[in-house]
């Protein structure tokens, strides 16, 4: 069975006298482990369909399930608990709480996990290593860089061990350069095992993921390994061949 | 665990915003200090009515009074021999009671030793008239059988009176003489000296201005203990090596351009009633005798603080109104005369006097005075300045001894004790039963009967009161002949009603300090709702790593309680604050005492206030959607 499977969902809001289907009628499994980008314009249903993903939303019809667990229909506290097990969330604005340090931000979830302190400690203490901010911990996040700010906030997706994490547009705040250092992290939690999926309108980061679900207008587009993809891994073969990469392009 | 870390997290919001914090605690701060204070006063007042109970000899106590017969018997009234010494040899027999005791009073005596003397009324006493009245011998002994039987001139003198006819300060004068109308009697005891405790706690200290103040403007009603110490640490600084022992005449000084110091003395006999007033003005006493210019200031404001006694309680005026009572003496007349004639800061009590009323009230401390100083100045061969006189401003005991006792109840009840005179009842009723010293005093001055003045009783267990009363009514209508001419008087009713008075204020003043506090829990309620406005965003986050509407209900409910707890406690270090400064104010007859459980009333009056202003946002904030939230700007 799939990490995560999709079945006809719907979601419709109402704005004003209008009703907008964000979602009309999406299916798509992704495996345990896979490294997914989900990728459309905006208003194709890209957020949406990551909130419901998150637990952050419930769908108007249609089923969700997560790691074998029915989330479409989950009451409010059940949602609390998946996004706090399952889910790690990596937002474009980081979400950090400015008056935590570091530290602090990453154990939040194991706060809410009701966690020992000790076993909190060692838990945030390897998740902050892992993403390299060791020194910096206590540090607020107004001290950090943008760069920083985003590896602790994965530090605090990943210090559950969840099984899912969403990454919803992780560099889009980020210059290119410390964007990729994130996308790098990203690469290393899906080696280990991670269920990762990115949402982002960025074809250039899509393009990193090895399959790239495309929604346009509330509907799937393509849910397959990207040619794209898999062009420009031929192409940068061919660059590093020929070393101009955007004269080919 | 959580719960902890929530509690952490509560106080950590409050030290970032340290300052909209403490505006938003004031509220709370300043409730639980009024609710405090407020405790704290009524637990003194409450203190100082118990005690005065006891030092009127306690719920235990009886008072058997004339009164008029029913109307069947008004016409066979005259066959009851009215209350008499066979009444208490009688009321003896009972079981229920432990003791009584039958007084014969004669007021207006004259006590002197050498040039000095004093006018306190003489009791004539058994030895249960000790236990009764909740007296205390210190030095010497009491009144024995042996004295009754044989009818010996002893007396037993109270602190006041000894102050008054020896100038040595805390004189011992067992063994020595005095007259009594012209009778010799030997001293054979001294009373204690009788003081509040909370007097007794606050020694030491000199009284303020303030104080002074507040106990004229009527706070309570018995204000005597500030008086009277403060005579002492008068004197007690000021022996006054010259001016201590200048002679001055109040009389000859009278309507004489006298200056300040006169003029405070005249304010001064009004409120007391001492023979010495006109030197024993505490503090001014010395100076009184130099030239009068330099204690100006002092002076205005003790006829500040006359003119404060007497606005804001009509009993106030009694003091002044006392030397009408003398008029006759001249010297009083021309007092009065001048007190009126002297700007309005006397003119209240200078008017109240002429009605001569100045026994029926006695309510203020400072309104005990009755016979005014000039009656007693000129008897005296000369007032002396600087007298350690604690007396100076104690009551004079009305002519009529129920009057007294009246008044004794209603103010404050050691000037009464400390002025007490007692010779053995037998002695009292050979010698001067047939004396008439004044003509108000009707109970010993016809003849040969003997009447009591006083018939009082002590039950012998409080349980059994009830029982004890109808009792002694059947043995009292045996020897009454049936006419009951006779009722009781207990501290019972006095008791509930200073208790529910005492209660009433309690909740008053709780209800107003419950509402304050109130208002301070709606000034954090409304912080508190303007905090998670600002903080949605926090609360999305935390509801997107998994944090359920309980937990950010809890969050935001404990930062309320931490809110109201912290300013609890700010506040009960305010209320101590607000207490001491109130002690110093107050009168310390009934001053403020903190209570512990006062302490956790506040307190945990603060806290539920704090846990219904954090209900309503922390329900709030949990109802947020987590979408909604995280998306917030």
């Amino acid at each position: 069975m799939a990490m995560i499977e999709v079945r006809d969902v719907r979601k419709s809001y109402i704005v004003g006298e209008q009703q907008i289907h964000a979602l009309a009628g999406v299916s798509l499994d992704i495996e345990k482990g896979e490294y997914v980008s989900i990728i459309g314009p905006s208003g194709s249903g890209k957020s949406t369909m990551m909130q419901l993903l998150g637990c952050l939303d419930i769908p108007t019809s249609g089923t969700i399930t997560l790691d074998g667990m029915d989330v479409s229909a989950a009451n409010s506290n059940t949602l609390s608990w998946v996004r706090n097990q399952k889910i790690g969330f990596v937002f474009q604005s980081f979400n950090l709480l400015a008056k935590l340090n570091v530290y602090e931000n990453v154990e939040l979830p194991l706060i809410y996990a009701n966690m020992k302190a000790r076993d909190r400690r060692i838990r945030c203490l390897e998740a902050i290593e892992a993403v390299g901010l060791k020194d910096r911990i206590n540090n607020k996040p107004s001290q950090l860089s943008g760069g920083q700010s985003q590896r602790v906030a994965i530090a605090r997706a990943l210090v559950n061990r969840p099984k899912i994490i969403l990454a919803d547009e992780p560099t889009g705040a980020l210059d290119t350069q410390t964007g990729e250092t994130i996308l790098q992290l990203f690469r290393e939690v899906s080696a280990r095992g991670n269920t990762v999926a990115l949402v982002t309108h960025d074809p250039d980061i899509a393009a990193e993921t090895p399959r790239r679900i495309e929604l346009r207008d509330g509907k799937l587009v393509s849910a397959e390994d990207s040619h794209y993809h898999r062009f420009k891994q031929a192409k940068s073969a061919v660059a590093t061949r020929v070393g101009d990469t955007e004269q080919i392009i | 665990m959580r719960f902890l870390l929530g509690i952490s997290q509560g106080f950590k919001e409050i030290w970032a915003h340290k300052f909209r914090s403490i505006l938003t605690m004031l509220g709370i701060i300043l409730g639980v200090a009024s609710l405090m204070a407020m405790f704290a006063m009524t637990a003194g007042i409450a203190n100082g009515t118990r005690e005065f109970i006891v030092a009127i000899g306690g719920v235990e106590k009886v008072e058997i009074r004339d009164t008029e017969p029913p109307p069947a018997q008004e016409n066979i009234a005259e066959i009851s021999p009215g209350r008499t010494y066979q009444d208490a040899i009688a009321l003896r027999k009972s079981t229920l009671v432990a003791a009584v005791s039958p007084t014969v009073d004669l007021s207006g005596a004259k006590l002197t030793r050498m040039n000095l003397s004093s006018r306190p009324t003489v009791t004539g006493a058994e030895w249960p008239f000790l236990e009764v009245e909740n007296h205390e011998v210190e030095l010497g002994r009491f009144i024995t059988d042996m004295d009754m039987e044989l009818g010996n001139r002893v007396v037993v003198l109270g602190r006041n009176v000894v102050d008054e006819l020896w100038t040595e300060p805390n004189m011992n004068p067992v063994g020595e003489y005095i007259k009594i109308n012209g009778f010799n009697f030997k001293v054979v005891g001294v009373f204690k000296r009788y003081v509040r405790a909370s007097t007794e706690r606050m020694k030491g200290r000199t009284p303020s201005a303030l104080a002074v103040a507040a106990t004229n403007h009527g706070v309570t009603p018995d204000a005597q203990p500030i008086f009277r110490r403060s005579t002492e640490t008068g004197t007690g600084t000021a022996p006054a090596p010259g001016a201590g022992r200048t002679e001055v005449r109040p009389g000859a000084g009278d309507g004489t351009p006298g200056g300040q110091g006169q003029r405070r003395r005249r304010q001064r006999s009004a409120e007391g009633t001492d023979p010495a007033a006109g030197g024993n003005a505490p503090g001014d006493a010395a100076p009184a005798g130099a030239p009068a210019d330099p204690n100006q200031p002092a002076s205005t404001r003790r006829s500040r603080t006359a003119e404060g006694a007497g606005a804001p309680d009509s009993t106030a005026k009694g003091p002044n109104a006392g030397p009408g009572t003398d008029g006759a003496d001249g010297q009083t007349r021309q007092r009065r005369r001048r007190a009126m004639g002297e700007g309005g800061d006397t003119t209240a009590g200078g008017a109240a006097a002429p009605g001569g009323q100045s026994q029926g009230r006695q309510g203020t401390g400072s309104a005990t005075g009755r016979q005014g100083a000039g009656n007693n100045a000129p008897g005296a061969g000369g007032s002396r300045d600087g007298t350690p006189t604690s007396s100076t401003f104690t009551s004079t005991r009305s002519q009529d001894p129920s009057q007294a006792a009246r008044r004794a109840n209603r103010g404050d009840p050691f000037a009464f004790k400390n002025r007490a005179v007692v010779i053995p009842i037998t002695t009292m009723q050979q010698i001067f039963k047939s004396v008439k010293p004044n003509a108000t005093n009707s109970s010993i001055n016809e003849g040969a009967d003997k009447k009591l003045t006083r018939l009082t009783a002590r039950v012998t267990s409080f349980e059994t009161f009830e029982d004890a009363l109808s009792q002694m009514r059947n043995i009292l209508l045996l020897t009454h002949r049936g006419i009951e001419d006779f009722t009781f008087d207990t501290r019972l009713d006095q008791f509930d009603r200073m208790e529910s008075s005492v209660a009433a204020v309690r909740l008053s003043g709780g209800i107003i300090a419950g509402i304050s506090l109130l208002v301070g829990g709606l000034g954090i309620t409304n912080i508190m709702l303007a905090s998670i406005t600002e903080r949605v965003r926090e609360i999305g986050i935390r509801r997107a790593v998994g944090a359920r509407g309980v937990d950010i209900f809890l969050q935001i409910l404990i930062e309320g309680v931490v809110l109201s707890f912290l300013g609890g406690v700010l506040g009960l270090a305010a209320g101590a604050g607000l207490v001491s400064f109130l002690e110093f104010i107050v009168t310390m007859d009934n001053a403020p005492v903190i209570e512990f459980s006062s302490i956790i009333v506040s307190l945990t009056y603060a806290i539920v206030v704090g846990v219904f202003a954090g209900f309503y946002p922390a329900y709030k904030a949990a109802q947020l959607s987590p979408l909604q939230a995280l998306r917030y700007e």
